[in-house]
């Protein structure tokens, strides 16, 4: 267990699962330094409170199995842009369309998702993927089960910020 | 005379990604497929030395498509890597009996690709 901020502002600390964390904090570095030689540095850990999102474009997979809920990434536009660009190796300068962005964001995010269940196969918080999709736009929701925390998990990368979330818990078990 | 490759990935991203790994073998044509059923037809009338293939895709995964091919004796042979973030031992399993000559966990690096080709093909 870690402990982070409860985001409510109060400097409140609450019990993470870094058994359902750090897959997919392993998994974003991996897949952003083996697909496109980028690091990643992971910066805060807090739950989230609302459903607001975090940037301009943001890829969201639900998750279903053994354990149930979602992972959404989120990243400003010019950061998704600069990222898809370097995954797809085109130069500084050329330009990444919408339609770039959209499929890059996507694959990124089952890449991640992939790596997360492949190190927690054997574990209660076992899940399939589903097909990603994508949202660009701006000041939208995107909401996660009340009743699930929400870790947010900020990640810098090419000196901007993106996060992630997970919001996941094993299925109960019917009687 | 050089290699006819068929990229199976619903990921744009990831096909061209992968079309440029194979700029570094004697390929000589890239066929793509965004999912198992247009892979199939593209298959009903071109011949290719080699099928990459993902394994999540909506219409008809990669999985599904492996056995659809290994079924028709037109396609029986050809051999295929799976190429997929479903790296889990069981998967790796599944996708093997089914009848896919090889497997490569996403995220990769373009020399591990091409390792695998050279592998599965014998080069
Ligand atoms: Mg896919």
């Amino acid at each position: 267990m870690e402990t982070a901020d409860d985001g409510r502002g109060r400097g409140n600390r609450v019990r993470l699962d870094v058994r359902l964390i750090n897959p997919f904090i392993s998994g974003t570095k991996e897949v952003f330094e083996v697909m496109a030689g980028l690091p990643v540095k992971r910066k805060s850990l807090s739950l989230k409170q609302d459903y607001k999102m975090f940037g301009e474009v943001s890829g969201i997979m639900g998750l279903a199995g053994d354990a149930v809920g979602s992972v959404v990434i989120s990243f400003p536009r010019q950061l998704a842009e600069s990222v898809v660009s370097k995954f797809l190796g085109i130069e500084e300068g050329e330009d990444v369309t919408e339609e770039d962005v959209r499929d890059g964001i996507g694959e990124i995010l089952n890449m991640i998702s992939g790596k997360a269940k492949t190190l927690l196969a054997n574990t209660e918080y076992h899940f399939r993927l589903s097909i990603p999709t994508v949202i660009i736009g701006q000041d939208y929701e995107i909401s996660h089960p009340k009743d699930t925390p929400c870790i947010v998990v900020v990640f810098e990368s090419m000196n901007l910020k993106f996060v992630l979330q997970v919001s996941l818990a094993p299925q109960k078990k019917q009687e | 005379m050089g290699l006819k490759v068929l990229i199976v990935d619903d990921s744009s991203t990831m096909r061209r990604i992968i079309a440029k790994t194979l700029k570094s073998l004697d390929v000589d044509e890239i066929l793509q497929a965004a999912d198992g059923v247009d892979a199939i037809m593209i298959l009903n009338d071109k011949k290719v030395d080699l099928v990459l293939s993902d394994w999540n895709m909506p219409r008809m995964n990669g999985l599904r498509m492996v056995k659809k091919l290994r079924e028709n004796p037109d396609t029986a042979s050809i051999p295929i890597i799976m190429v997929t973030t479903e790296a889990e031992r069981a998967s790796v399993v599944e996708a093997i009996k089914a009848g896919a000559n090889n497997y490569l966990a996403k995220p990769f690096t373009p020399d591990a690709l091409i390792k695998k080709i050279k592998e599965t093909l014998h080069l």
